[in-house]
């Protein structure tokens, strides 16, 4: 296949933060879309469950609408569910490690130590 | 009556969806390069961006017909793909044949309230809706099939030039 060059070209305008920003917007009208059909709620009661119209809805589920959060509280509300999950497990434990080596290590001089010996202890405290 | 000498190609494809453009009376580029011609060094190359990694989404999952905006009538397979609200109203049109099967037309900015409101914007939509209908008479015909992410058989041919235009 001959690849069109122009469409090449204009691929490469694409940043990651717009590749984001669509693929966020897409997730959340898949998102939304897999609730619906999960509770077998249709697009008209999910609309009148939010005082929105039913072609307003669509336009949000073609994975175009840039939502706020007041908008996504909205309809997780109205859903009954959640359609962003923030992780609150990000939080890695910090562990603080010191040892002392006691002994020289052996022939290491002034070069660099690419590996440690073998026989090396290491004990936490 | 006058014609316009079509001819249907492939752009790009990915694993599940072939996205076709075509080029009327032997022209250097497709319909959909035209539009990306006239945006992309623009104020609007950012809608240009937008439109083109939605294309690309829309090659990961299918083109699945929630993800366009209906334009056509209810006889017809014409949609329209908006580039993102925030990034202006830069929409090309396009015939979603199937999950697997886009092809992409030419387009512009909408500022009236339809598209029929506006004369070139009108045009890109006529054009692919007079598409649509003679591929679903090749299709019927089976000179022109639709098979997976594959246009085949018959694709180059004569469309009627819509005289009102």
């Amino acid at each position: 296949m001959k690849k069109s060059n122009l469409f090449q070209e204009c691929k490469k305008l694409i940043t990651p933060e717009i590749q984001r920003s669509v693929d966020i917007s897409v997730d959340i009208a898949n998102r939304i879309l897999d609730i619906l059909e999960s509770k077998n709620m249709t697009q008209r009661q999910f609309a009148e469950k939010l005082g929105k119209s039913e072609s307003e809805i669509s336009g949000w589920l073609t994975g175009t609408h840039v939502f706020t959060t007041k908008t996504i509280a909205k309809i997780e509300v109205a859903l009954g569910d959640k359609i962003i999950n923030i992780k609150d497990d990000t939080r890695i434990p910090v562990v603080n490690i010191s040892f002392l080596y006691k002994a020289p290590i052996p022939n290491c001089g002034k070069k660099r130590i690419s590996r440690l010996p073998q026989d090396l202890k290491i004990s936490f405290s | 009556m006058k014609f316009d000498k079509i001819e249907i190609l492939l752009l790009e494809e990915s694993d599940k969806v072939g996205v076709y453009s075509c080029k009327v009376n032997n022209s250097d580029l497709s319909e959909f390069e035209l539009f990306l011609r006239e945006y992309k060094d623009s104020e609007h190359q950012e809608a240009i961006a937008t439109i083109m990694a939605r294309i690309g989404r829309l090659m990961k999952d299918g083109c699945y017909e929630r993800y366009f905006r209906y334009e056509g009538a209810r006889k017809d397979r014409l949609f329209a793909l908006p580039s993102h609200y925030d990034v202006g109203n830069l929409r090309v049109f396009c015939l979603v044949l199937s999950p697997n099967i886009l092809i992409l037309g030419n387009g512009g900015l909408k500022t009236t309230r339809t598209y029929n409101e506006d004369s070139w914007l009108y045009s890109c939509a006529d054009f692919l809706q007079r598409l649509d209908k003679k591929i679903k008479y090749f299709e019927k015909s089976g000179i022109l099939t639709l098979e997976g992410k594959t246009i085949g058989g018959k694709t180059l041919f004569k469309l009627k030039r819509n005289e009102k235009e």
